[in-house]
């Protein structure tokens, strides 16, 4: 394995973009090995899932999706059991050079809400991209308050 | 029943596991862990909050020779807003990718595991990638077991990490 020393030389973090969607579901749901698994290609698709587990068994899952197809997961759920469905809710996620490989990022992304009030209903870093899963009518207020922290493309900045 | 196709599966380095349960909110603990481990030079390689109804959960992947001082940095997960943390010193990521943020591989994934009798402790979706957290020991097995059920192209690069960056803050003929 390589090992690189990287240094950054930025005002503010650059980012190759905000993306917000709205009207997104957030939905809470066990998976439930022992069910059957009646799996049909290609299958719904999600916005983003989360899991953690605490005791090692639990296995349950937060996804975010769009409605339609939250009602194909709700008529052909195979192994998953969904016990809540909260919406809408937005979500706002980015990209941005080497995260994941720099530390400060997700505390900047975090620390640009908390200064707005804005509190998360959920969260994932991965990769080198960050999700914030917020209350309908905050992802655009987290977007605002990101770019202060955060730099745009220039084609980003000329759309607002 | 045929393989699903994908196009990879790559591990991460070794790391160190923090995770933080029985928080009312992810605020004020979250923006303050962050800040105490960026304070620290210490990167977060994988993140994931989750919870409902005043009970959330973080789990927060960094360096496995750094996470004995992260967890020390952030207090143990005492503070405000945060309750007593754990600390698994040596998990690792294992990332499916292009997924195309289908449930059919989310499912697959579980599944594949599951049958291994694998335990793994967070998972996380990004824009065309699964990553999974699992002990470190457990990743070759987790790699043959996801190998039962998804077919990886000929000529896949190796499982490996090939890189490991470190961030400073000066250049090496400054130091």
């Amino acid at each position: 394995m390589v090992e690189t020393i990287a240094v950054y030389w930025e005002d503010r973090i650059k980012t190759y973009g905000f993306e917000l969607a709205t009207g997104l579901a957030l939905v809470q749901a066990r998976w439930a090995a022992g069910r059957e698994d009646r799996r049909e290609a290609p299958g719904p698709t999600y916005g983003l899932v989360l899991a953690q587990s605490f005791d090692g068994a639990t296995l349950e899952l937060t996804l975010v999706m769009e409605a339609q197809a939250v009602s194909d997961l709700e008529k052909r759920p195979g192994r998953l059991e969904l016990y809540e469905v909260t919406a809408p809710v937005d979500m706002v996620h980015f990209q941005g050079p080497h995260f994941g490989d720099r530390y400060g990022i997700a505390a900047a992304a975090f620390a640009a809400l908390a200064e707005d009030g804005l509190p998360l209903l959920a969260a994932g870093c991965a990769g080198s991209s960050i999700y914030l899963v917020l209350s309908e009518g905050r992802g655009e207020k987290a977007r605002k308050a990101l770019d202060q922290s955060f730099q745009v493309p220039r084609a980003q900045e000329s759309e607002k | 029943m045929d393989k699903v196709r994908i196009g990879g599966i790559k591990k991460s380095y070794e790391l160190g596991l923090l995770k933080f349960g029985g928080l009312r909110a992810p605020a004020p603990f979250l923006p303050g862990i962050c800040r105490k481990l960026a304070e620290g030079r210490i990167n977060i390689a994988f993140l994931v909050v989750t919870g409902r109804k005043e009970e959330y959960q973080v789990s927060c992947c960094v360096a496995a020779e750094e996470a004995g001082r992260a967890f020390d940095l952030v207090g143990h997960g005492r503070g405000p807003g945060g309750t007593e943390g754990r600390l698994r010193p040596s998990v690792g990521l294992l990332s499916l990718y292009p997924t195309r943020a289908n449930l059919n591989v989310l499912d697959l994934s579980l599944a594949a595991l599951h049958r291994s009798a694998l335990t793994w402790h967070a998972l996380a979706s990004s824009l065309s990638t699964l990553t999974f957290v699992l002990d470190y020991r457990d990743l070759e097995a987790a790699i043959e077991a996801l190998t039962g059920v998804f077919e990886l192209p000929s000529g896949h690069a190796p499982f490996e990490p090939e890189m490991k960056v470190f961030q400073s803050t000066a250049l090496k003929n400054e130091e």
